[in-house]
């Protein structure tokens, strides 16, 4: 069946009635007919079909930069849709004259997904510095260019924009003034800001979040359905009492973002940043990691090292279960049929240290081939808790509990570090395949579980030799 | 069937017209050489160039294609009757469809296949397709056709196709074709001669070219007319291939690319998605469109072959090179292709005595394709990091040993001259540039975090030639209409065909509307590819502007009444050189205005006899790398580059840097992952396939342009860049990573793995 689905599109309201699974990517090239926003692989892994979301909240508009090949329309009632002929003046405007004056547009097809991306970049970015700007431009692909071109008009973007907008002032309406945004877009997201919350994005068929796993997976059981949608970025990450409660549909990127879990976790953004893409981690919840079960799924390896309860819903009622009892086996789940998780809580404790590794063929962008996460509490000099987890080398995401016993009672020293690293080497079950020999697995978990320790404890020349 | 030609043309030379004149050389240029954005630049940021992906037509059906999963199967029954009856779907084919009988995949004249085979040779082959209201249907529609095969036994392995008892990918062996090999000299003696000698066998993985505009095409009948929208790097071979195939004159078939998304080397072809489209489009009459899923963009348009290479050279102590011995090993695929690598081993350095041979075998998988400098990156990496090894072993700086031993003619029998050869000013001027010395100096071989610096040299053997035919026409306004065939394929092709044309008549870039990639309304041209389109087409360009530019001055001669040798135009004006006095606006050339046009043709010169022209280039590169998890961090890359006049500066160096990344890619992080049991290819996305991202790349980058204009070759003195930009770059990061480490990964990725293991071994060794 299919669904009146109002949206903000560009400078227009806009009503569809389509399905509402139908990927967004589809009803813009195809309902809306607008061509500029290409698609080159819809598994979200290239980013020619990036446009931005802007989704109300209190009186706000929060732009965010997403794949629209794995989100369904219904996803986007309500909100501002801003494709590339959105961010286009009609002329060559302060966004693009860069990219056109660094020839950075070869053959073309990925410019729209790189400008659409910066944008999003500019609306949301806490700094004019490149780095994060890069980082946010990790998830769109060029085969032509090898970014030189990107990455000078980036820069000359940022310096521009430096000395000319406040990043305290409202920045929306800065890059308007300054011709970044075309001014139709102001009116537009007034638009949106008037638009009613949208309800009607309850359908029957089948829960959907993120999608950004469901999607590629299973893309014809969501594009003709009636998706009942797991809003996301509702409920967010709080803090109750004792525990950090994250509601289900956090994304990665609330993770990243979260004020509260930096406060007790430290900074996140290095940890964030090695999953996937900016585009897939707005998008991407942290129960979806935990249901997809991936023995490699990033957060999942980071919540096991928390070890964190889950609260599931179904209709059978509430249940609490540890995340470390979640997995049965590959990609079997202590899951029932129509629930869901709710929440995630882990317990506060102050001074818990906390790290995260991965390493894969490419930096970005990427499954990992083995990540591992670690959450060390000190007292008195010596390790009092211990929570250690390690992916991508058995056939579940696997909590090191024997590591973690190893740990209590010793001195974060580097006679320590090895003996863990070796440790966690040993309790590893990693196979061959794709991302690499269970040999270099457990090579790889080893060079990692020290890297836990150069990090959070600053050893360095110390782990260099291997003891005899 | 496939075309007659990639980007080479075959056979004699055609005949070419002469030129109505021919342009001087420039004395000094205004626009040439300087730094343009591109013409189309509104199109292209705006999101309003439309390409071929984008076409849709009312009406238009979506095609699907079924593919073998099998690595190698009979094709035994194919039952379409469910998938005919489902909602949607208006056709469907297979090769019991009458007009499918297509032979395909040409070497040597004759054809190994046909559109639908009736034995599939890789995971991948082409089974059936479908056309229906919507793509979801049509995918549908594709999964509902029941299809029952024998599976044969397959080989996907290079070195076990030639094993005894190998499966036959084709009746008679697996080996395609004979060896190529190549001798000089006495190969034992010049070992003989040699103080030192260095050994070793290197491999390359099988690379896709993955262009971010999938592969596809949309095709619209008209009566017995048929016009097809392709995203192809040359209209005309794919109007020249549906033309037979549909046994009609090629004036009813008009193909058009004005935009097309990346080919490098895998969109040369005709592909068969086209020809299913106009089939299925013909039974409907609907328009089809067919675009590849980009999983199978992965599997079936086309890669790079993964080669082995065993490189054995001596040198004297005072460092001449005195024997090479070289052996390269590659897979076709399934279908033939030459997957040879050693033409930089037997041209690039002098060296008398010379065994070079090249043997390619057919696997159960994806055929190899030519991809950006076919064979060049995988020679330079085997070449390249041989020759850093012998240097070292005879105490010289690697880039004065390549210096040393530079070839400065072709080590043909007899040799021949290069017309314009500056590897010699690429490897010195870049190493000055780069700071080859200083880095050096900063080399760090202990620690966790080692860095290094690496260098590596090639040509590219092909520069382009003839056919090529321009028409650029002036309007009375002054302003110009430029026509041409080639396909703009992300290079800049049309933005450095106007500054040619205005360099020329002295009309402002954006005063010309470029016209291109389209078989009833431009110019033949030769598909994009091979760095040939700047030397095949640019010298056509001049040529016709040359012949409009003639034109006007013989009209202007004689309203102002001097010889038209006496004329120039300078802003616009036709001005005398002798009396200053005596000047006209173009504009105000009578002939012009009650003409209504000046139009000019140009055709691209034969090459001149008896040289050969290489573009050649020399990288400098500078990494870290992190011993404790094997990741490499590229710190810097400069690209010394003599391809001869530089055209458009900006885009030169943009050219210079993609292939930059390409080359990372082969270097680094790029792999075709097949799987033992099955065959098929497991890492077919852009997931598990590592495209470099905009994090993987260099931090800094920088391109040398030598700009010695080749004027004994053609008319504009240009040599390409698109493959030399690529060939070295690999090969320069394995040389960096072998001075950080102190140890030579030979086989290419360098993933962390690689190089983990390689750093894990060498603490055992120590």
């Amino acid at each position: 069946m299919s669904r009146l689905i109002s949206f903000v599109l560009n400078a227009s309201t806009v009503t569809f009635d389509v399905p509402a699974g139908r990927p967004l990517l589809d009803v813009i090239r195809g309902d809306a007919d607008l061509k500029g926003t290409k698609h080159a692989c819809r598994e979200g892994d290239c980013g020619s079909c990036v446009v931005l979301v802007g989704e109300p909240t209190g009186g706000a508009v929060r732009y965010r930069a997403v794949t629209s090949c794995l989100m369904p329309v219904a996803a986007a009632s309500g909100c501002h849709i801003i494709t590339i002929e959105g961010l286009d003046p009609g002329r060559i405007g302060p966004l693009q004259r860069p990219f056109v004056d660094e020839g950075a547009s070869q053959c073309g097809f990925c410019t729209p997904g790189f400008l659409v991306s910066l944008a999003g970049h500019l609306l949301n970015c806490t700094t004019w510095d490149v780095g994060p700007a890069f980082n946010s431009l990790a998830g769109n692909i060029c085969r032509c260019t090898g970014y030189a071109s990107i990455q000078r008009a980036t820069a000359r973007i940022l310096g521009t924009l430096r000395h000319r907008v406040d990043l305290d002032e409202p920045r929306f309406a800065a890059l308007v003034r300054e011709g970044f945004l075309p001014s139709v877009l102001r009116g537009a997201r007034a638009l949106a800001l008037g638009l009613e919350p949208s309800t009607d994005t309850h359908g029957v068929d089948r829960p959907v979040a993120g999608g950004t796993d469901l999607y590629v997976q299973r893309p014809d059981d969501f594009s003709f359905a009636d998706v009942a949608l797991v809003p996301t970025r509702r409920g967010g990450i709080r803090i109750e009492g004792g525990e950090i409660v994250f509601a289900g549909s956090a994304t990665a990127e609330d993770m990243k973002r979260s004020r509260e879990l930096a406060a007790e976790l430290g900074d996140m953004t290095g940890a964030m940043d090695l999953m996937g893409s900016l585009p897939i981690r707005e998008r991407a919840t942290i129960a979806g990691n935990f249901v997809n079960a991936s023995p490699i799924g990033d957060m999942t390896a980071m919540f096991m090292a928390l070890d964190a309860e889950l609260e599931l819903v179904g209709d059978g009622g509430r249940r609490a279960l540890p995340l470390r009892s979640f997995y049965l086996g590959y990609k079997n789940l202590d899951l029932r049929p129509g629930e869901l998780i709710d929440s995630i809580r882990i317990k506060r404790r102050p001074g818990l240290l906390f790290n995260f590794e991965k390493v894969s063929k490419r930096t970005h962008l990427d499954i990992a081939s083995v990540n591992t996460a670690a959450a060390l509490r000190l007292e008195n000099g010596v390790i009092v808790e211990a929570g250690l987890s390690a992916g991508g080398v058995a056939p579940v995401p696997l909590a090191l509990v024997g590591t973690e016993a190893l740990l209590i009672g010793r001195s974060p020293d580097a006679e320590t570090a090895w003996a863990a690293a070796h440790s966690a080497a040993a309790e590893a079950k990693p196979i061959d395949d794709v991302r690499g020999s269970a040999v270099y697995k457990r090579l790889l978990l080893r060079q990692l579980v020290l890297a836990h320790f150069q990090v959070i404890f600053g050893l360095a020349d110390e782990l260099v030799e291997v003891p005899a | 069937m496939t075309d007659r030609h990639d980007y080479h043309v075959n056979g004699p030379l055609p005949e070419t017209p002469d030129n109505d004149a021919t342009a001087g050389a420039w004395p000094k240029t205004t626009v040439i050489g300087s730094r343009r954005s591109r013409v189309d630049a509104y199109e292209r940021v705006s999101g309003t160039a439309v390409y071929p992906h984008d076409v849709s037509l009312p009406g238009m059906l979506h095609g699907a294609i079924l593919r073998c999963p099998h690595a190698h199967a009979k094709v035994l029954s194919i039952d379409t009757t469910a998938a005919e009856k489902m909602a949607g779907v208006h056709a469907v084919i297979t090769r019991a469809t009458p007009g499918t009988d297509i032979p395909w995949y040409e070497r040597g004249g004759t054809f190994s296949s046909t559109l639908f085979d009736a034995t599939c040779r890789y995971a991948g082959e082409e089974v059936a397709a479908v056309a229906a209201e919507t793509p979801l249907q049509a995918a549908d529609a594709v999964r509902a056709i029941e299809v029952t095969y024998e599976v044969l036994p397959f080989v996907i392995d290079d070195a076990e196709a030639l094993a005894p008892g190998a499966p036959a990918v084709h009746d008679g062996g697996n080996m395609v074709g004979e060896p190529r090999l190549r001798e000089r000299g006495d190969l034992a003696a010049g070992f003989g001669e040699a103080d030192a000698v260095v050994e070793r066998t290197y491999r390359t993985e099988c690379q896709i070219h993955a262009p971010m505009e999938p592969h596809g095409s949309v095709a619209r009948w008209d009566g017995n007319r048929l016009t097809v929208w392709d995203s192809t790097q040359g209209v005309f071979p794919v109007q020249e291939t549906l033309a037979r195939v549909f046994a009609l004159p090629m004036s009813n078939i008009r193909v058009i690319g004005h935009y097309m998304g990346g080919g490098f080397g895998a969109k040369l072809e005709t592909g068969k998605y086209t020809v299913m489209a106009a089939i299925m489009a013909r039974m409907t009459a609907r328009p089809v469109k067919i675009f590849l899923p980009r999983e199978d963009c992965f599997t079936a348009t086309g890669n790079r072959p993964a080669n082995t290479m065993t490189i054995k050279i001596g040198a004297r102590s005072d460092g001449t090179l005195t024997a090479i011995d070289y052996h390269s090993l590659g897979a076709a695929g399934a279908y033939a292709y030459g997957a040879d690598t050693s033409s930089l081993a037997v041209y690039l350095y002098r060296c008398p005595n010379l065994r070079a041979e090249d043997v390619t075998v057919y696997t159960n998988a994806g055929k190899a394709r030519p991809m950006r400098a076919p064979g060049f990156p995988q020679g330079a990496w085997a070449l390249e990091q041989a020759m850093n090894e012998l240097a070292a072993k005879v105490g010289i700086d690697p880039i004065a040993f390549r210096l040393q031993n530079l070839a400065t003619e072709l080590q043909s029998d007899p040799p021949m001259p290069y017309t314009s050869y500056q590897l010699a000013a690429c490897l010195e001027n870049g190493a000055a540039a780069f700071g080859w010395q200083e880095a050096a100096e900063r080399r760090v071989t202990e620690g966790d975090i080692r860095r290094g610096v690496g260098a590596a040299a090639c040509f590219w053997g092909y520069a382009g030639g003839p056919p090529s035919t321009v028409v650029v026409k002036l309007f009375a306004d002054g302003s110009a209409n430029l026509n041409l065939g080639a396909s703009d394929i992300g290079t800049g092709t049309k933005t450095w065909a106007a500054m040619i044309v205005a360099e020329e008549l002295g009309v402002p870039v954006d005063r010309i509307q470029v016209e291109n990639a389209d078989t009833a309304t431009g110019q033949y041209a030769t598909p994009s590819g091979g760095s040939k389109t700047v030397p095949s087409d640019s010298p056509a360009v001049l040529a016709a502007a040359a012949a409009v530019k003639r034109q006007l001055l013989g009209f202007a001669a004689e309203q102002l009444e001097v010889e038209p040798g006496d004329l120039e135009i300078r802003d616009g004006e036709v001005v005398s050189r002798s009396d200053g006095e005596k000047h006209l606006a173009v504009t105000a050339v009578e002939m012009l205005g009650r003409r209504g046009l000046i139009m000019g043709t140009g055709y691209r010169d034969p090459n001149p006899e008896g040289s050969v022209t290489f573009p050649c280039a020399a990288q400098f590169c500078e990494v870290e790398v992190d011993t404790r998890t094997g990741e490499i961090r590229i710190l810097r890359f400069l690209g010394a580059h003599d391809s001869g006049r530089v055209l458009n500066r900006l885009t030169f160096d943009n050219q210079v840097f993609g292939g930059m990344a390409m080359g990372i890619g082969l270097g680094v992080t790029e792999e075709r992952v097949l799987d033992r049991r099955t065959g098929r290819m497991v890492n077919a996305n852009f997931h598990d396939y590592k495209v470099p991202t905009i994090l993987d790349v260099a931090d800094s980058h920088a391109c040398l342009a030598i700009d010695v204009p080749d004027e004994a070759f053609n008319s504009t003195g240009t040599k390409g860049l698109g493959e030399p930009a690529t060939i070295p770059t690999a090969a320069a990061i394995a040389n960096a990573v072998a001075d950080a480490l102190g140890i030579r990964v030979t086989a290419a990725p360098l993933t962390p793995r690689a190089i983990l293991e390689a750093v894990g071994s060498q603490g055992k060794e120590a």
